[in-house]
């Protein structure tokens, strides 16, 4: 018989102005890089915390409990979510990243020796380290907004899930040069505002401005395709996100300069911004194709629910009476951060990581031979256990730490570490499929066929 | 079961296209109505029309690619052209049947 020819796969669209499929990013690799280090960051963060939780409710200023929030934020969140843009931007914008591999290795370089230099330095009092660090992070984080905003210049899309992007990316930026600037103040103090209100401000820069902003924006990709479903109301989602951008530049000043004012209606035009998102996403939910809604999904959705909570509450923070009781702040913190910002990444990173580790193992297998589904390579049930204890720890951490119950700090401490490791296991056996597809033997080729060129 | 050439007919290339499944759903390109035409031309020659389910589908060269390789694995079958389209473009209403019931689609709660 003739060898069969095959074509090479039509990468242009068929439809003026409609973007192609793009292919993955190094492989996926780099993003699998990214998430891996995010991940190591997220147990080592983990463990922390519980041992912080022994030794009694700290200070949210104490130098450890600064480390460790940095070990939680630039090294655990922010990796996962640096891997999955890289893979996303390309996707999301249709249009391939306009940077070489090289850059994009460096950027991982960047960031790992700058996170474990800023972690080591802020929980040691070595400033400098933590400074170097710091501008290593900051480096990778304005080459990402070059990145970022050149791949969205070149796109067509213009809808607030593009947006999204570029503005994240560049309060990320400002995020990580306002932690220089604030390394520099303590060099040599130059800045004549009070600290604590400038390092509210650094932390809200990354919190609403970089994550949140994010979020209100890529969920309305993400949602819709793994439930098979079509974004509904738009202009709610493109309103949403106006919202709480107007809001989170009236906040984020009103913060470092101790405007109450300004303050106070930033965080009100954050909460109107999420209600808008919020009701976008109801609606979105309500109409989907797939009935079953999956632990990960249940575990993002618990986030943002747990998000929007932490919302309001920073909102009543803002009034004086909140600040008198000691611990609201530090409840806050955890309830944004390893409640809200966690359950809502690590719920997405559920659908993410599977998904690259099959385009990476399986994806090219397909069309020659049969191959396991992406949502298969690990059975649900760890992961449907983790949100429910995530949930837990967190309800009663966030408890213990307003009311100043130690030993209710502790025990939630203990149940999120419990937490923790059982998303790592069901991580685990995901990315064992790295290192076990390759025990099948070589890729099968169709019957008198050739590859494709390239 | 192996065709010879003359026996290669569309139902063989569309049963070739069901073994590409979407890794998310696990609903093969056919039965989630990704494939608007399939032609044999004379010679062993297959021209595919599909579409994916979003412009901003990330498996979407997985599948294509997929698509390629299942094809020219038919005996018989000695050329593969797959197009990508965009038009019409596709919703969830191209879902057969067996697709809908998979996903616990209840027909009554879309029927308007």
């Amino acid at each position: 018989m003739a060898a069969a020819t095959i074509s090479p796969a039509p990468r242009p669209a068929a439809m003026p102005g409609a973007p192609g499929p793009m292919a993955l990013v190094d492989g996926a690799r780099l993003p699998l890089v990214f998430i891996g280090f995010g991940l190591a960051a997220f147990a080592a963060a983990a463990c922390w915390l519980t041992l912080e939780t022994w030794r009694g409710i700290p200070s949210l200023h104490h130098p450890r409990i600064v480390g460790l929030a940095h070990l939680w934020l630039p090294g655990f969140l922010l990796s996962i979510c640096l891997g999955a843009s890289y893979q996303l931007l390309p996707v999301l914008l249709g249009s391939p990243l306009p940077v070489s591999a090289t850059w994009r290795w460096i950027h991982l370089l960047l960031h790992t020796a700058g996170v474990l230099s800023l972690v080591t330095g802020l929980a040691t009092g070595n400033y400098v380290g933590a400074a170097i660090g710091g501008s290593a992070i900051a480096a990778g984080a304005c080459g990402l907004l070059i990145v970022t905003v050149r791949t969205f210049r070149a796109s067509r899309r213009r809808d607030a899930v593009a947006l999204s992007l570029p503005l994240s990316a560049g309060w990320l930026a400002a995020t990580t040069s306002a932690g220089l600037i604030l390394a520099a103040n303590r060099h040599h103090p130059f800045l004549p505002w009070s600290v604590l209100d400038l390092l509210k401000a650094h932390a809200h820069l990354g919190l609403g401005g970089y994550f949140l902003t994010l979020i209100q924006g890529v969920s309305f990709q993400l949602v819709p395709l793994f439930t098979l479903g079509q974004l509904q109301h738009p202009e709610r989602v493109a309103r949403g996100l106006l919202a709480s951008q107007v809001g989170l530049a009236m906040l984020i000043p009103g913060l470092a300069w101790a405007q109450p004012g300004l303050r106070i209606a930033g965080a009100g035009l954050v909460i109107i911004g999420l209600a808008f998102s919020g009701s976008a996403l109801v609606r979105t939910l309500a109409a989907r194709r797939r009935q079953p809604v999956d632990a990960s999904l249940r575990g993002y959705l618990a986030g943002l629910g747990l998000l929007a909570t932490g919302a309001i509450g920073g909102l009543a923070l803002l009034f004086p009476a909140a600040t008198t009781h000691p611990g609201t702040t530090l409840a806050y913190a955890l309830l944004l951060v390893t409640g809200g910002l966690t359950c809502t990444v690590l719920g997405m990173l559920g659908r993410i990581l599977p998904f690259l580790v099959w385009m990476k193992c399986y994806g090219p297998r397909v069309g020659r031979g049969p191959v396991p589904l992406a949502s298969n390579l690990a059975p649900p049930g760890l992961e449907s256990t983790w949100w429910r204890l995530q949930l837990a720890a967190v309800a009663i951490l966030t408890t213990a730490a307003a009311l100043g119950s130690e030993s209710g700090f502790a025990a939630g401490g203990a149940l999120l570490l419990l937490a923790t490791v059982l998303w790592l296991v069901h991580a685990a056996r995901i990315l064992r499929h790295l290192v076990n597809a390759g025990e099948s033997g070589p890729l099968p080729v169709p019957t008198g066929a050739s590859h494709p060129s390239p | 079961m192996n065709h010879p050439v003359s026996h290669c007919d569309r139902e063989h290339l569309l049963n070739a296209c069901r073994q590409v499944f979407d890794p998310e759903f696990g609903i093969n390109v056919v039965d989630l109505g990704l494939i608007y035409a399939i032609d044999l031309e004379a010679g062993g020659h297959v021209r595919v029309r599909m579409t994916l389910t979003s412009f901003y589908c990330p498996a979407g060269t997985i599948i294509i690619d997929g698509v390629h390789h299942a094809l020219a694995a038919v005996p018989g079958v000695t050329s593969v052209d797959v197009q990508l389209v965009w038009e019409p473009l596709w919703n969830p209403d191209r879902l057969s049947p067996d697709a809908r019931e998979r996903l616990g689609w209840d027909e009554t709660a879309f029927s308007e």
